[in-house]
């Protein structure tokens, strides 16, 4: 008899919980995710689609979904992975340093098509129709967008090499 | 060791000196270099501009480069000779980076190409003094290396009372302010005084260590006579040298950490610095050579030496007997601060005060093991840090972790690493993570400007769409009213693809 | 050949290692170990041996199958681990009853965390305690010193001396199971000349010992001093207030484990906290603990629960509890 109250009790209070968690799940649903938002402002918002969604909406909601990591997005860099990934609590995997890369256009091969210059979000190329362009490096993030809107194949991308005052010390090895 | 004797701050650390190496000998002039390289970057990464070209004939003393703005410092010839090349070479920077650089071939004659004839200091006003410190070029020659005239300027500004000439040289091996002060002491006077003129402040202040007895007697004497001078003793004890804790060891007063010595009415410059004030002040001599310590228990001779700027490390090896046994390392600076260099062939410039040439056994390299959490380090640090946790964060490259117990407050003293019984090469991680959290935040700000960009296009693009649309909307309008009259069939096909 | 790949300085050093620092805290042990060798026989030779050589066999095999280099198992930190077990058990523990503790305290207190430095508890503290839950009987059994006698020719060794059979010797009970009964002399309490643990009866030479490393630096005089502050201040109270239910002071600290815990397991490097902030409230907290078990708890001696109790709380501590940064007013950084 015990044996049967302490079912049906333990049954009945289950029933009541599962019922209160599915009425919740239901109303209290949160319509679209907040964080994608955020991860929307923080992305560059250049759209280069170089993390393979067409647009940096789209792949904060990847990132979101957990479809994408979160160093998706070169752009951004390591810095900015770093960031996602501590505030969508999700594991940076690798330690490795990313190699900074930028735009360089080989200036004896230009034809000044413009078509770079209007590829790049950033406007980090200048030139005009017909004139050689040119890349302002400090402003370039790399996003490759211009290499393939190339019609010449002049433009490529570059290492930034270390300079003085940029230069990282390595991380020391030990045993 | 039960903290009997009073300590002026906690922490802190006695490292074996290896002083006797060179602290008997006078400063030995060096002859003119063969050949000096004179980097065009400096650390900071800006660019000098060169007024010389190749091939020009140049002489000792002559303005060879500037920079865009005061804090880069004038660079001079500080040989005779002509410009044999301008193209990049190894710097005195531990990634061995090359830098371009200036080589002047040197025709071995010493004479200063410009007359420098001694002026009377006393008419100068604070301004002109200041001025004559900036186009001399000289920068904190006790390793810091920011433009000395700024920080006069700064603290004439600031109202500073009191100027504090540090003489404390606790880096181990280093004697060479310590030989200044001895054989040179009427000149750090000179040029205290006059500092303290340029700034306007109440007095100088000369600390020394009390392991220098000599340069203690000499320099008393040297300032008996100048009331606004005074010199202090203070107990030797590693990093002395830091501005900050000989603050706290002559004044009592402490600088707050993220604020500088001036916010207290302070400002610590080197002694060297105070010798080479002088003689831009009353010769208009620039700084084109300094004394500096060649040391370390490899090297055959270990000399103070009257160095010129752009000596190769290989030509001051060689001019102090050469190596007499194999060196482990070849050190820039004191072996506590210093900075390991990449090459024989890097040229010295104005913020090098040693060269060491260490043995395997003065360096103690060992195999690092995993931290006990003994302690050590954390009572060893001058600045109250917690050593090991900053390391154990930055391992696993959490800077933030790293920056919570200390990480942006840290001297990299390396008093840590002294007394770290496993070894663990603590400065090194503390470097690791300053640089890469200085890379993060210049790509942060990278990335804020790079969206600022996009957005800034977007909008323009849309202005130019909209400008477009209005300008076609006008022309139409404009083909509008003539065609009023008679063709109107004409007219309503050629405003259709507008409508696009 | 020099090297010229950047490497941060210092490029010197002051010669202290890991070794060095372990074999001066054996060192220190030194004495109060020969004195309770001398005290209890043969068996503490067999239990102090057993404890020392399991404890390096258990360390090696550890650092192999964790896949690290094997130089710590010799670098003093395992015979310290099984010195100080051995020196907390009962001289007539059972050897293979010391063996399972040195197993446990290496091998589930220290290796399973990644080994060295990365162990959150004392390892001989949790040997210890797993031993008194799982052995009460062989934990509890004290015996009465019997140091061999000058006899007229030569030393006289006793029966129970040689003997390594537990069930020879005449039980007694030890000073801290009567605090506030028959108490050994304050004399007998110093020199150690009463039934106890095989390193712990003798609170003068383990004192030597400290404050050799206090002298030499090993460790500091924070947590030691706050530890028997801290025990000695609550039992002088309670002692002055009702002396027939509390024990005194002096009893307190001269007895059990405190004087060994104060200055060779509570300061124990990796498992107490280096601010100075952190080791006076560590310190304080043992302490505390410690006599709160002693008079309240259903064990006599709670050293080693104090002490573990404590150990649990080195990480928060180190946390919050940081220096004061140079320059900055001396306030708790919160």
């Amino acid at each position: 008899m015990m044996t049967l109250i302490s079912i049906l009790a333990l049954s009945a209070v289950g029933a009541v919980f599962g019922g209160l968690l599915g009425w919740a799940s239901k109303t209290l649903k949160v319509a679209g995710d907040p964080r994608v938002d955020e991860l929307e402002g923080m992305l560059p918002g250049g759209q280069c689609g170089q993390c393979g969604e067409p647009g940096c909406r789209q792949a904060a909601e990847a990132m979101v979904a957990g479809k994408l990591g979160p160093d998706c997005c070169p752009p951004g860099g390591r810095s900015l992975a770093q960031s996602i990934s501590s505030m969508l609590g999700v594991a940076l995997s690798g330690d490795g340093e990313d190699v900074m890369v930028v735009a360089h256009i080989d200036e004896s091969q230009c034809s000044g098509c413009t078509r770079c210059f209007k590829a790049c979000p950033f406007d980090a190329i200048v030139g005009a129709n017909r004139q050689m362009h040119t890349v302002i490096r400090h402003v370039c993030t790399g996003c490759r967008l211009c290499e393939k809107a190339c019609p010449q194949g002049c433009l490529s991308m570059q290492p930034v090499a270390p300079e003085l005052h940029t230069w990282q010390w390595p991380k020391p090895r030990v045993a | 060791m039960l903290g009997l004797r009073k300590k002026p701050f906690s922490g802190g650390i006695h490292p074996r000196g290896h002083k006797e190496l060179t602290e008997n000998t006078a400063i030995v002039s060096s002859e003119e270099p063969r050949r000096v390289c004179l980097s065009l970057q400096q650390r900071n990464g800006v660019v000098l501009r060169s007024h010389v070209n190749v091939g020009d004939t140049i002489v000792k003393g002559q303005l060879v480069a500037s920079g865009p703005n005061d804090m880069c410092v004038p660079l001079h010839a500080p040989i005779n000779g002509v410009v044999e090349a301008i193209q990049p070479h190894v710097s005195a920077h531990p990634s061995g980076l090359k830098t371009n650089t200036l080589m002047i071939k040197g025709n071995g004659d010493p004479t200063w190409g410009i007359p420098h004839v001694p002026c009377d200091t006393s008419k100068l006003t604070p301004e002109e003094i200041i001025q004559r410190v900036l186009d001399a070029g000289i920068v904190g020659l006790g390793g810091a290396g920011f433009p000395s005239g700024l920080k006069l300027r700064f603290a004439r500004q600031k109202g500073v009372k009191t100027l504090l000439l540090n003489g404390g040289e606790c880096e181990p091996y280093l004697t060479c302010d310590d030989r200044l002060m001895r054989e040179k002491a009427a000149e750090i006077a000179e040029g205290a005084a006059l500092m303290v003129r340029a700034i306007g402040c109440e007095q100088a202040i000369i600390a020394i260590e009390d392991n220098k007895p000599d340069s203690i007697s000499t320099m008393q004497s040297a300032v008996a006579d100048r009331p606004n001078l005074s010199v202090q003793i203070v107990p030797s004890l590693y990093p002395m040298g830091s501005e900050r804790h000989l603050i706290k060891a002559v004044t009592g007063h402490t600088v707050p950490p993220g604020q500088l010595s001036t916010e207290i009415g302070i400002l610590v410059h080197n002694v060297a610095t105070a010798q080479a004030v002088f003689e831009a002040v009353r010769y208009q001599r620039p700084l084109i050579r300094r004394v500096m310590t060649i040391s370390g228990g490899a090297l055959e001779q270990p000399t103070n030496l009257i160095v010129a700027m752009g000596t190769l490390v290989s030509d001051l090896i060689a001019r102090c007997g050469g190596l007499k046994m194999e060196a482990a390392r070849l050190v820039a600076g004191g072996p506590m601060m210093g900075q390991v260099l990449p090459s024989p062939f890097v040229p010295i410039d104005k913020s090098i005060g040693g060269i060491l040439a260490l043995s395997a056994d003065e360096i103690r390299a060992e195999q690092s093991h995993d931290c006990v959490r003994c302690g050590r380090c954390v009572n060893a640090c001058p600045m109250g840090l917690m050593p090991f946790q900053m390391a154990a964060h930055s391992r696993v490259s959490d800077l933030d972790g790293a920056r919570h117990f200390g990480l942006d407050n840290c001297l990299l003293c390396g008093a840590c690493s002294y007394v770290c019984p496993s070894r663990i090469p603590l400065v090194q991680y503390f470097q690791h993570a300053r640089s890469s959290l200085n890379a993060s935040r210049t790509m942060e700000r990278k990335s804020a400007h790079a969206r600022q960009l996009t957005e800034a296009r977007q909008a323009r693009l849309m202005r130019e769409a909209e400008a477009k649309k209005a300008a076609k909307a006008a022309r139409s309008k404009t083909r509008k009213r003539p065609a009023r009259t008679p063709r109107k069939k004409a007219d309503s096909t050629d405003s259709t693809p507008t409508s696009n | 050949m020099v090297q010229f790949t950047p490497v941060a300085g210092p490029h010197t050093h002051g010669g202290t290692s890991t070794t060095h620092l372990m074999f001066l805290v054996i060192a220190a042990l030194v004495p109060a170990t020969v004195f309770g060798l001398y005290l209890f026989g043969i068996n503490a030779v067999i239990v102090l041996l057993a404890c020392v050589s399991s404890a390096v066999l258990f360390e090696y095999i550890g650092l192999k199958l964790l896949g690290k280099s094997t130089h710590s198992a010799l670098d003093g930190s395992a015979i310290l681990t099984g010195w100080l077990l051995a020196l907390s058990l009962p001289p007539s523990t059972p050897w293979w009853i010391a063996v399972s503790g040195v197993f446990f305290a290496i091998v589930i207190g220290k290796t399973v965390f990644g080994g060295l430095g990365q162990n959150p508890f004392n390892p001989a503290m949790l040997g210890r305690v797993m031993l008194l839950i799982c052995f009460p009987v062989e934990l509890t059994d004290w015996r009465l010193p019997n140091p061999p006698q000058q006899g007229a020719d030569g030393l006289l060794l006793g029966e129970q001396w040689l003997s390594t059979n537990a069930i020879d010797g005449v039980s007694a009970a030890t000073p801290l199971s009567q605090l506030t009964g028959a108490l050994p002399s304050l004399s007998e309490l110093t020199t150690g000349h009463h039934a106890g643990s095989l390193g712990e009866t003798s609170a003068l030479l383990i004192l030597l010992g400290g404050l050799f490393l206090i002298w030499r630096g090993i460790i500091h005089w924070r947590i030691p001093a706050t530890l028997l502050l801290s025990i000695a201040i609550p039992a002088a109270i309670s002692h002055a207030i009702a002396p027939e239910s509390f024990g005194s002071a002096s009893a307190h600290v001269l007895s059990g484990g405190a004087m060994l815990a104060a200055f060779f397991i509570a300061t124990d490097m990796v498992t107490s906290p280096t601010s100075p902030k952190g080791q006076i409230l560590f310190g304080i907290g043992c302490g505390v603990l410690i006599w709160l078990i002693r008079t309240f708890g259903s064990y006599p001696e709670g050293v080693a629960f104090a002490v573990l109790i404590m150990n649990a709380t080195t990480p928060v501590i180190d946390h919050y509890l940081k220096p004061a940064v140079f320059g900055q007013p001396n306030r708790f950084s919160l």
